[in-house]
């Protein structure tokens, strides 16, 4: 019920990967501070963005990819930020399908024993995973802020790890 | 849960009971058993592990101790520690969770065709509610492995694990899966801890 994993420092993981695997971390943007429109983190969203950042301190970060709303690219920041790169948005142009797949092509490009982190949006986090190997995604519940997915990319293999990082999601049961 | 009902309360406490998600979160990439304990275990899970089935490793870590040249159809790993999960290289896929705090797991019913617990069982606080979650997952017959030493984070280990020996250990293992529904109980005492870490399993075989 309670998932706090803090801090994660995956870079112990990676070390011990003799095959140097690659690293995709896909989460959903944190708290909105508004329902609707291209809206700000709120005050837990931005604590949410600096959880990830901590979380993802020991990876070697080299890609991070949002897409062009607000709620994203902050959430994003905070790790771009502690790794020295600026966020890349990737457009929605061509539906939502289109966009998991330049999504995934551009994760799949970043290089071994290196960690992509990706934030999305409820209805395209899923997508997004199943297209980098995930076969059991599914979108988080509205409510469902704190859900990481780590997949590790290990030459043929796809290992698909279901986390959670951060506060626990408020009124969102387990 | 008739030889369980006779525990006194706090059986199942531990001395620290903080956050077991904190304590669990710095990853901590090292073997729990010797080199000798581990082969032993590995030649127990090559009998009786099916090949090309699917299995779960409870409360893994790292390293699942599986026999290097079996192939296996699925191996599902759960965990208190992303990073390990993650550099796990027989895992398939694999969750995080606390099962102290949700002791449900979010796999079919008799999806499985075996199940391991390695040097984790004595910080179950649920176990029987664990152990029969596990069972209802696992296909009539499927094996469960739970596996000890004499390792552990005594602080987090369960009132009762602490006060037994290790025979008692084993005994409370049988009490656990009899109450969860296991049947055709075995221990096998693997390694005395002579020579080595001692090792001991106690299998059953979910109904």
């Amino acid at each position: 019920m309670i998932h706090r994993l803090i801090p994660l420092a995956l870079a112990a993981a990676l070390i011990a990967l003799p095959t140097q695997a690659q690293t995709v971390v896909i989460v959903r943007h944190g708290e909105k501070a508004g329902p609707s429109g291209d809206v700000d983190l709120s005050a837990a969203g931005q604590a949410r963005g600096e959880a990830l950042a901590q979380a993802l301190g020991g990876a070697k970060v080299s890609l991070v990819l949002a897409t062009p709303l607000k709620r994203t690219q902050q959430t994003a920041g905070a790790t771009a930020r502690d790794a020295g790169i600026a966020v890349v948005a990737v457009g929605f142009d061509g539906g939502d399908a289109a966009h998991a797949q330049r999504v995934a092509q551009a994760a799949r490009k970043a290089g071994r024993a290196e960690t992509v982190l990706i934030v999305g949006h409820s209805n395209t986090v899923a997508d997004i995973a199943r297209t980098l190997g995930d076969t059991r995604a599914v979108a988080p519940r509205d409510c469902e802020y704190d859900r990481m997915t780590v997949l590790v990319l290990d030459g043929a293999a796809t290992r698909v790890i279901h986390t959670r990082y951060g506060a626990q999601s408020e009124g969102c049961g387990t | 849960m008739s030889a369980l009902s006779h525990l006194p309360p706090g059986a199942f406490a531990k001395e620290d009971s903080g956050d077991d998600a904190a304590f669990y979160a710095e990853a901590r990439l090292k073997t729990h058993i010797d080199d000798a304990a581990i082969g032993a275990l590995t030649d127990f899970y090559r009998v009786v592990l099916p090949p090309g089935g699917a299995l779960l490793d409870l409360m893994s870590s790292w390293v699942s101790h599986l026999p290097p040249e079996v192939v296996y159809g699925e191996v599902i790993g759960h965990g208190m520690n992303t990073e390990e999960l993650a550099a796990n290289p027989r895992l398939s896929r694999g969750f995080v969770q606390d099962l102290n705090r949700a002791p449900r797991l979010d796999l079919a019913d008799a999806s499985l065709d075996a199940a391991m617990i390695c040097v984790g069982v004595q910080y179950l606080q649920q176990p029987v509610a664990v152990l029969a979650e596990v069972g209802r997952a696992l296909r009539p017959g499927a094996p469960l492995v739970v596996s000890y030493s004499n390792r552990c984070f005594p602080t987090k280990a369960v009132a009762v694990w602490r006060t037994l020996g290790p025979q008692g250990h084993a005994r409370l293992i049988e009490v656990y899966l009899e109450a969860a529904g296991f049947t055709g109980l075995e221990v096998h005492r693997l390694k005395d801890g002579a020579a080595s870490d001692p090792l001991t399993v106690v299998m059953g075989r979910a109904t």
